[in-house]
């Protein structure tokens, strides 16, 4: 006997685990590493200032820095089918004088479509505040600057990469004196 | 009124297999999502996202598959769920879905300091952290591994309209007790 809620209950059963076994099947063909991108990337960056200040939100006076970066690199070979977006990111580490080992992201783009991959950035100052765990950036070692990315998919495991990374770490400019 | 002939017809005894059956799903359910729970090291294996500060990326009912080994540092750039402890006014803790914006290690115990940012964000997490300066390991509850669409937004759609979620859980009880293999 096979009633109406037993059929309903049937197909949608078969759909649900139809659905499930097409979403395993999608994260594992996407489970492979991406391509390597860093062949075409030139990144730069140059020092600019650093200045003190009190900004809302964190507390006491305290240094930021501000950097300069040239950046230009092809992303299009992370996009296959199963990508979302592309969510590029330029980080600079370095270790301050108490020895804490900072690592501050001061850029990002999030690129959504493969004809906007391509990307010539000139000129760019940092996005984010760039400041210290102490107040200072005093006796800390040169910056490093490295650029990833984080690839989003529509269905499966997120993943992460480096796009490539500048030759010389910079020093810190000196602090200007305030004007006021 | 078929069904509660049925259920009359039924006997005390299997009345009792069927309540057993019911209790049995439930308890298999809560030991799949525990299980889970140890295996990638967090309360919560599987949460749904709530608001659109992580758009385009994550939308509402959006689902997250998290793990949070605890030998592993977090990562510049890595997605994590946090819950910020209840300050003095007692209100709730909502747990966050934002990206890692900068981390801070200390030298001699390698805690990390961290702080987050949404990606639809214009600016840091600092202003939810209720007076913390900086969110640590005990404050986050897994880091986002795996990805899917849509899927959430059931509970969602439960939170919203409450007599939805007491239908749904009547429902099955009452399908549970009359319906016979």
């Amino acid at each position: 006997m096979h009633t109406a809620y037993q059929r309903l209950s049937n197909v949608s059963a078969f759909l649900t685990s139809c659905a499930m076994v097409l979403v395993a099947l999608i994260t594992i063909a996407s489970l492979p590493p991406p391509p390597d991108v860093s062949s075409v990337v030139n990144l730069s960056v140059a020092a600019q200032k650093v200045l003190s200040g009190r900004r809302a939100n964190y507390g006491r006076e305290r240094d930021y820095a501000f950097f300069k970066f040239d950046y230009s690199g092809d992303l299009r070979p992370l996009f296959d089918w199963n990508t979302k977006q592309v969510f590029l990111y330029l980080v600079a580490d370095y270790t301050n004088s108490q020895g804490v080992h900072n690592e501050v992201v001061i850029w990002d783009r999030i690129v959504r479509r493969k004809e906007d991959a391509r990307l010539r950035i000139a000129d760019q100052n940092n996005k984010y505040p760039f400041k210290d765990y102490s107040t200072t950036f005093k006796n800390s070692s040169d910056v490093g600057f490295t650029m990833h990315y984080n690839i989003m998919p529509h269905v499966g495991i997120l993943k992460y990469g480096t796009v490539g990374t500048i030759s010389d770490r910079v020093q810190f400019p000196a602090k200007e004196a305030k004007t006021s | 009124m078929g069904e509660f002939d049925k259920i009359r017809k039924m006997g005390v005894r299997q009345f009792l297999l069927q309540v057993l059956n019911f209790v049995g799903v439930l308890a298999s359910g809560l030991m799949i999502w525990k299980g889970l729970g140890l295996v990638c090291n967090t309360e919560s294996p599987i949460v749904v996202v709530l608001s659109g500060s992580m758009e385009p990326a994550f939308f509402r009912g959006d689902l997250l598959f998290l793990t949070n080994p605890r030998e592993t540092p977090y990562m510049l750039g890595d997605i994590v769920v946090y819950k910020i402890p209840a300050d003095r006014s007692g209100a709730e803790q909502i747990p966050i879905v934002h990206r890692i914006l900068e981390i801070h290690t200390k030298p001699k115990t390698q805690a990390q300091m961290i702080l987050t940012k949404g990606d639809n964000n214009p600016t840091d997490d600092i202003g939810l952290y209720r007076g913390l300066p900086w969110l640590e390991r005990s404050h986050i509850v897994g880091k986002v591994r795996g990805f899917l669409p849509y899927v959430g937004y059931a509970t969602i759609a439960m939170n919203d309209f409450p007599q939805l979620k007491y239908a749904l859980l009547g429902g099955l009880a009452l399908m549970a007790l009359v319906q016979r293999e």
